[in-house]
């Protein structure tokens, strides 16, 4: 790892900023601390010296330096965390899953920031992974997530495939034996995989984020820093963008006529079958081929 | 022919049938760690490291689905709150003196009817219209509809004993929000205005929730009024509502009603000082309502979700609407007349109570 040319000043300057010195925190971890967060920051970068004074401001020091002290053992920061930090784990937890299935989340994950587990003699607390670009509260929310989200995906890899009778199991509607209408649903939603590919990945991102994850306006919004009237007006071009693209490629590559353009859509309306958005958006790499990029 | 309207919610209808299940992470470089997820969501990573991000993210199911769970959240201010809580300790005893003086002035002579003690905390705060009104849709309830906005300075609000930190995290949680709760109603007619009213009325819970979780070394001017555990209890989980609860002001400015999550519906004819649920007949989340007379109001919500009254909220209507779009604002002349705008920017019109719509 290179150095990064952190003088004492700042040190010391960040060092009280941080409030470090109520945990009896010492200062050659707060400054590991400091280093290995710039170092993930700028990656194998080396900042000047402004940029990387402006970076040490920008971070949230007080939480940067309870976590150092957390991690160390301790115990006065420990009991500030636990007072502090621990209903907020355990709200997150609850906003997750309301019926509590996602406490045993929390708990487990308080278990590792206090580090049960040991390497060479050291405990190995998550606290480590803490860099300060962000509040304690919110990463304490993100590591929930980021968890909660593996376990639902370990899940539904488990989980048998529905049995052909079971009520599960999608049966082809019987507009489906139509084999035009079979075809037709299947060229949009190719059209449909061609032209999200070739949208901007904010745009894609808005799209995913809405229709694929459910994610309200005021959330996307505070996402990608858009006002819900913003969002709700990039979502409504973008899908205009997709439906036009859509189009083009029904008649330009597949030699429909606008007649038969139109049937498509309407087969789709009718039933499309699943569809998985994240997959199309996911598609492979002959993406980025399809038309154009009216994603401005 | 297919008018591009039809084209469209054709579309949209596909994009709706997408699933949530997604496969592996897509090619694009290792998935966001959590870290960079919060540091994203906190607005911490540069310009750069940003747009990584969003192209990773943009095809990555599973960093999708973080940064779902994650933003499904209510935002967390407890750095802010922090530092807010920093600079402002020097100023929190003369501070909750004035503001509980300033109280005191303005809620005395609005009061006409004891708060509502099945309810000890009194949502009759200070209404503030939006300082941030949508660009577009134009037809949105920016003059109708309220937010509530988010609870006062963090400062100010906290009052907790000296020997808070001896206390159980749990018991210490109710007594700060108990104490706060309290504090609320007496600051009621003084609170200041909002300046961020979307993101900040999503802020309340968590404002809730940093008074529960940070006790105070300093002891306010205004000491708090004792509430016993369960109220406080139920009160706290009363205002984990009250980040999404919306007013719908009436031309008589002391018949109101509060429209929010779950299809929840209350009326007030006391300006606010206390409320009556309603029965709006729907589960839908409500997102806004206009009530061009007293006795008259419409309330829009998610999927397609429209309700009209016209006898004051004694009964509502579910009126029908052609399109399970989610409704974001509407507009109403009278009982017969309104003109709803829809998440995607789409405007209906009724002129008939919502028979037909246009």
């Amino acid at each position: 790892m290179p150095a990064l040319p952190i003088d004492e000043a700042t040190v010391q300057r960040q060092f009280d900023r941080a409030g470090a010195a109520r945990w009896q925190l010492e200062i050659d971890v707060f400054v590991a601390a400091l280093h290995a967060s710039a170092s993930k920051a700028f990656g194998g970068d080396i900042p000047g010296a402004r940029e990387l004074g402006r970076y040490l401001d920008s971070l949230h020091a007080e939480d940067l330096a309870l976590a150092c002290a957390c991690a160390a053992g301790h115990a006065a920061a420990w009991e500030h965390f636990v007072l502090e930090f621990r209903p907020v784990l355990y709200r997150s937890a609850d906003a997750i899953d309301p019926t509590g299935g996602a406490r045993e989340l929390a708990d487990s994950l308080y278990a590792d920031l206090y580090g049960l587990t040991e390497r060479e003699g050291a405990r190995q607390s998550l606290f480590r992974y803490f860099h300060g670009r962000s509040s304690l509260a919110t990463w304490l929310r993100a590591v929930l997530a980021q968890r909660h989200v593996d376990r639902l995906r370990a899940g539904r890899r488990m989980e048998p495939m529905p049995e052909p009778e079971a009520p599960s199991a999608r049966a082809a509607p019987a507009a489906w034996s139509n084999p035009e209408r079979t075809r037709y649903v299947a060229l949009v939603r190719q059209g449909l995989g061609r032209a999200l590919a070739g949208l901007e990945a904010r745009d894609r991102l808005r799209i995913s984020c809405y229709y694929g994850q459910e994610m309200t306006l005021a959330q996307i919004g505070r996402l990608l820093g858009e006002h819900e009237a913003t969002v709700s007006r990039n979502l409504a071009r973008t899908r205009k963008a997709i439906r036009q693209d859509v189009e083009q490629y029904l008649r330009a590559e597949a030699g429909l006529t606008d007649a038969a353009v139109e049937e498509c859509f309407q087969s789709v309306v009718d039933d499309a079958g699943p569809i998985d958005l994240n997959e199309m958006l996911a598609a492979g790499d002959d993406r980025k081929t399809s038309g154009s990029l009216r994603s401005k | 022919m297919m008018a591009s309207g039809d084209k469209d919610r054709s579309l949209e209808h596909l994009l709706r049938q997408a699933s949530a299940a997604g496969p592996a992470p897509s090619g694009l470089g290792p998935c966001l760690d959590a870290e960079a997820l919060a540091a994203w969501a906190d607005e911490g990573l540069s310009p750069r490291a940003l747009a990584m991000a969003e192209a990773h993210v943009s095809e990555c199911a599973r960093c999708q689905a973080m940064v779902a769970v994650l933003m499904k959240q209510p935002p967390v201010q407890a750095a802010d709150a922090h530092r807010s809580w920093k600079w402002s300790l020097g100023w929190l005893v003369p501070l909750g003196a004035g503001v509980a003086a300033v109280s005191l002035w303005f809620a005395v002579p609005q009061r006409t009817t004891p708060i509502d003690s099945s309810r000890p905390f009194s949502r009759a705060r200070i209404e503030t219209p939006s300082a941030q009104a949508p660009a577009s849709p134009p037809s949105t309830l920016a003059d109708r509809v309220q937010p509530v906005p988010p609870q006062a300075a963090v400062g100010a609000e906290r009052a907790a004993s000296a020997d808070a930190r001896s206390k159980p995290v749990n018991e210490l949680a109710k007594a700060e929000a108990s104490n706060a709760l309290r504090r609320d109603e007496s600051v009621s007619g003084a609170r200041p205005a909002e300046e961020t009213p979307r993101r900040g009325a999503l802020a309340s819970q968590d404002a809730l929730g940093r008074l529960a979780a940070e006790p105070s070394a300093v002891s306010a001017a205004a000491s708090p009024l004792a509430a016993p555990a369960a109220a406080a209890e139920r009160d706290r989980a009363f205002r984990q509502d009250a980040a999404d609860a919306r007013q719908v002001a009436s031309p008589d400015p002391s018949v109101r009603w509060r429209i929010g999550a779950g299809g929840s519906v209350e009326v007030s004819s006391n300006g606010g000082g206390s409320w009556q649920t309603q029965a709006s007949g729907v589960t839908a989340d409500l997102t806004a309502g206009s009530a061009p007379a007293p006795s008259v109001c419409w309330v829009v919500g998610r999927g397609g979700t429209v309700l009209r009254t016209d006898d004051s909220g004694r009964t509502w209507l579910r009126v029908a609407f052609p399109r399970a779009v989610d409704l974001v604002g509407v507009q109403a002349i009278d009982g017969v007349t309104a003109t709803v705008t829809a998440s995607d920017g789409r405007v209906f019109r009724t002129t008939d109570a919502g028979r037909t719509w246009q």
